[in-house]
């Protein structure tokens, strides 16, 4: 079928390949599934969101409610919508709308907004935030 | 072979991709003959052409999108060419080390320019969707080295 390839030393599936197509699987889905369990197991988030613009943190929110994003500079980014469990985004100034076709997202999740460079997360629950103030081990 | 790949380029931004924002990757498939089939040189040329061209049309140019695609196509221009090189792999392996290989380089850059490594959570997912447009790609630049092949 791809004989001129062969013919050039290019096959279209060897055995390396097949080998590869296993690793690429095997790591792959073992990735996803750890993703999809540190997403579920949402111990270590609080219900605090946080959004954050190139890194930097522009905005945090505690309590349920609609909020307007603007940065530094004060132009509108986005339209954040919290419910005391799940953030959602409704409207934003950039022409992708990934952020809203994102959905609803819950603690361990994230809504990203990459021409905006703004990443929308649950805020982590450190040691202080649990009250740690000494480990003995 | 730029006109094709940055014409593929703005249309498939317009095929449904399970992840929001990504995208299916065909307009690869001609970067990846022209590792396999020719030299490093052409298909870095390429993938800095159809990248240009396809975000100016698409209207993307310069966004951190543009960057990300950008980046990750020269990579997997540079690792298929390396590897081609070496006889290790068929045209399918290729596709597949050069969509690894773009998609972590493309989630690098993306990390860096949001300030955080949430977008990583991702790459699992893009990369096993990924999985399907290197098996196409391969099919697509096999049969392109067969139709330039009878041409010639």
């Amino acid at each position: 079928m791809f004989d001129l390839a062969e013919r050039r030393g290019k096959v279209f599936l060897s055995k390396n390949d097949v080998l590869l197509l296993l690793i690429v699987f095997v790591v792959t889905s073992t990735l996803y599934i750890w993703s999809v369990w540190v997403k579920n197991a949402n111990t270590s988030y609080s219900k605090g969101i946080v959004v954050r613009v190139g890194g930097e943190e522009i905005f945090k929110i505690e309590e349920a409610g609609e909020w307007q994003i603007k940065n530094r500079d004060g132009k509108y980014l986005t339209t954040l919508h919290f419910d005391g469990e799940k953030v959602w985004v409704t409207e934003s100034d950039c022409p992708d709308k990934i952020c809203e076709k994102t959905g609803r997202a819950g603690p361990g999740g994230s809504i990203i907004c990459v021409p905006n460079r703004m990443i929308i997360e649950f805020k982590k629950i450190t040691d202080s935030d649990q009250g740690v103030d000494i480990e003995t081990w | 072979m730029v006109a094709v790949s940055s014409v593929v380029y703005v249309a498939e931004g317009i095929v449904p991709f399970p992840v929001p924002g990504g995208k299916w990757g065909f307009s690869n498939f001609l970067v990846l003959y022209l590792s396999a089939f020719s030299k490093f040189s052409d298909a870095l040329l390429l993938a800095i052409s159809k990248s240009l061209l396809g975000s100016i049309l698409s209207g993307s140019i310069f966004t951190p999108g543009f960057f990300m695609g950008f980046f990750g196509s020269i990579a997997a221009a540079l690792v298929q060419s390396v590897l081609a090189k070496t006889n290790l792999f068929g045209v399918f392996g290729l596709s597949l080390i050069g969509m690894v290989s773009n998609n972590i380089v493309q989630f690098f850059v993306g990390s860096l320019l949001i300030g955080s490594r949430a977008i990583y959570m991702l790459l699992p997912l893009v990369m096993i969707l990924g999985t399907f447009s290197a098996l196409a790609n391969a099919y697509l630049a096999s049969q392109t080295q067969k139709i330039i092949g009878d041409m010639l």
